[in-house]
């Protein structure tokens, strides 16, 4: 069973969320950001101190105490046996001086996704090297946050604990957004085959987005020292694998190289591209978002470029030529607008 | 049998006890002591005002110790151990505790004594910080930062629940608040608010003299 923890300041419609905590047991739980507190240090070590049975108080209760006689004071502390008694003291406790109220209710969770890391410097049981776990981190956050951003209706996702046997990033939530995961599967089914979708990817269907994402994120795994396979893990019978990691450099190339013409203004000639000197980046808006368009320098459309740019009041060109990212294209063919 | 002959007048003397809150807010002191044994000596004090009121809800109560658990290092050593001082709010303000622990430092130096330990109630503790006395323990610091937080929230209650949220988030450490969200201009001041309250909680804190 696990347990949703939240904490409140005030009440009624005056009630703020200041804390809130996915709770398993005393050693398992995870912090969530609440808004404008995110995760508040404050609220954490109150919420830490009731988990583990330390929260205590010393009072004097004004109303029991005679005026003038000797004062005793009242020494509380949590004494329960376990994380579910303390909580339960903790509710019981007089607001007054717990200054929070606790809404402790039980969810469901479920194991919606994990991802596996294998390699040789990637089992868990023998720990891994800070590169190799920053990178493994960063990667499945990466992929994770673009899965909950269609996540909406389906409440928090949450990583769990890192298991052994290689290195599994699980991650739970309370509820699976089985969408998500039907783009999960096509999206590595097409990576393995070489046949990403580009007209779905570039399509303005409601989950174009989710997968166009996910496809480019899978590029990061290559960022993983030593990784020799790739699993994500959707249940026992679904295991999607990557281990030739060839398929993800060409990624960009199959999501968008594909011979576009468009219209646009010239907005500035930037340097040339430190990694090729003979390719100029000129900067154009189309449809008023930037983009950058590369030339050759020793071509004639480099020259026609310059010529436009200091003749032409307007700027305005029409390109062709082969779209190499969301923003970048290589031009094959350059005009004037008038000519 | 007098306290002057009992052992643990050692300790500190009855006159010096006196002595200490002999100031001109107290009119008149009702000193009680007994020797707990030649280690410990506990004082009762009343302290009453020119009409004859008793300034304080409660008797004051001190304990001296030859040789305590010392908070602020290890080891033993000669201690004043400060049971909780709840003088009437009529009576605050008026530089008593100013008056009080200036006497208190001269006399427990002369004494031999190496550290004073504290009940404090947590509408002083602000004051007592600000006279050098720190926690004995770190967590007192998010407990009294949790009250004033409710504190705030009933006080300024003409913001918004965001602009509260987004002021209270600010100050983990008590030196931190500003005095305007301490003691705010007409308004109830935290220590007041605390004041009215059921409960009274304390914690205990400890100055090396």
């Amino acid at each position: 069973m696990r347990y949703d923890f939240k904490m409140f300041l005030g009440e009624g419609d005056h009630r703020m969320l200041v804390f809130r905590a996915f709770v398993i047991d005393s050693n398992n739980y995870h912090f969530l950001d609440v808004p404008i507190f995110g995760i508040d240090p404050i609220y954490k070590e109150l919420f830490l101190d009731i988990l583990n049975g330390t929260l205590e108080y010393q009072y004097i209760d004004k109303q029991r105490v005679h005026e003038h006689e000797n004062v005793d004071i009242t020494r509380f502390r949590l004494e329960g046996n376990n994380f579910l008694e303390n909580i339960d003291a903790a509710m019981h406790l007089d607001p007054e001086l717990l200054g929070v109220n606790i809404e402790f209710t039980p969810i469901e969770l479920n194991r919606m996704i994990a991802f596996r890391y294998d390699g040789h410097d990637l089992n868990l049981d023998y720990g891994l090297s800070p590169q190799s776990a920053n990178s493994v981190f960063d990667v499945s956050k990466g992929l994770i946050s673009i899965l909950c951003a269609n996540n909406t209706d389906f409440g928090k996702v949450l990583q769990m604990p890192a298991e052994a046997s290689s290195t599994v990033i699980p991650f739970d939530a309370e509820k699976i957004d089985l969408e998500a995961i039907d783009i999960v599967i096509r999206a590595i089914n097409d990576i393995n085959s070489n046949s990403i979708d580009r007209v779905f990817a570039n399509g303005s269907e409601r989950l174009s987005s989710l997968y166009k994402k996910f496809v480019k994120q899978l590029k990061e795994i290559n960022k993983v020292p030593d990784l020799k396979t790739f699993e994500i893990i959707i249940d026992e019978d679904t295991r999607l694998t990557i281990d030739d990691f060839n398929k993800l450099r060409d990624i960009d190339e199959q999501l968008y190289n594909e011979y576009v013409t468009k219209t646009g203004k010239i907005h500035h000639i930037e340097n040339f591209l430190i990694s090729k000197p003979t390719i100029y980046v000129v900067v154009v808006y189309v449809d008023e978002r930037e983009i950058r368009l590369h030339l050759d320098s020793r071509g004639a459309n480099f020259e026609r470029m310059q010529r436009i740019a200091k003749e032409n009041e307007e700027k305005m060109i029409r390109f062709s030529g082969y779209r190499q990212s969301e923003t970048v294209f290589l031009v094959d063919q350059l005009s004037s607008i008038d000519e | 049998m007098r306290s002057s002959i009992l052992p643990c007048n050692a300790i500190i003397n009855d006159s010096d006890i006196s002595a200490m809150y002999s100031i001109p807010q107290i009119n008149n002191i009702h000193l009680d002591t007994r020797c707990v044994d030649a280690d410990q000596k506990e004082a009762f004090l009343k302290l009453f005002d020119t009409q004859g009121n008793p300034m304080t809800r409660f008797p004051v109560c001190r304990i001296y110790h030859q040789n305590a658990l010392l908070k602020s290092f290890s080891g033993r050593g000669k201690v004043a151990e400060h049971k909780l001082f709840y003088l009437h709010p009529q009576y605050r303000g008026n530089g008593i505790a100013n008056n009080l622990s200036f006497n208190e430092d001269n006399t427990y130096r002369r004494n031999g004594f190496i550290e004073i330990q504290l009940q404090a109630a947590w509408d002083g503790i602000v004051v007592w910080q600000k006279k050098g006395f720190q926690y004995v323990s770190p967590k007192t610091e998010y407990k009294v930062i949790t009250a004033w937080r409710v504190y705030f929230t009933n006080v300024f209650n003409e913001l918004s629940l965001e602009e509260q949220a987004d002021i209270i988030r600010q100050y983990k450490r008590i030196k931190d608040i500003p005095k305007k969200y301490l003691l705010p201009e007409g308004k109830q001041s935290f220590t007041d608010w605390l004041d009215g309250k059921n409960l009274v909680p304390v914690d205990d804190m400890y100055r090396r003299l």
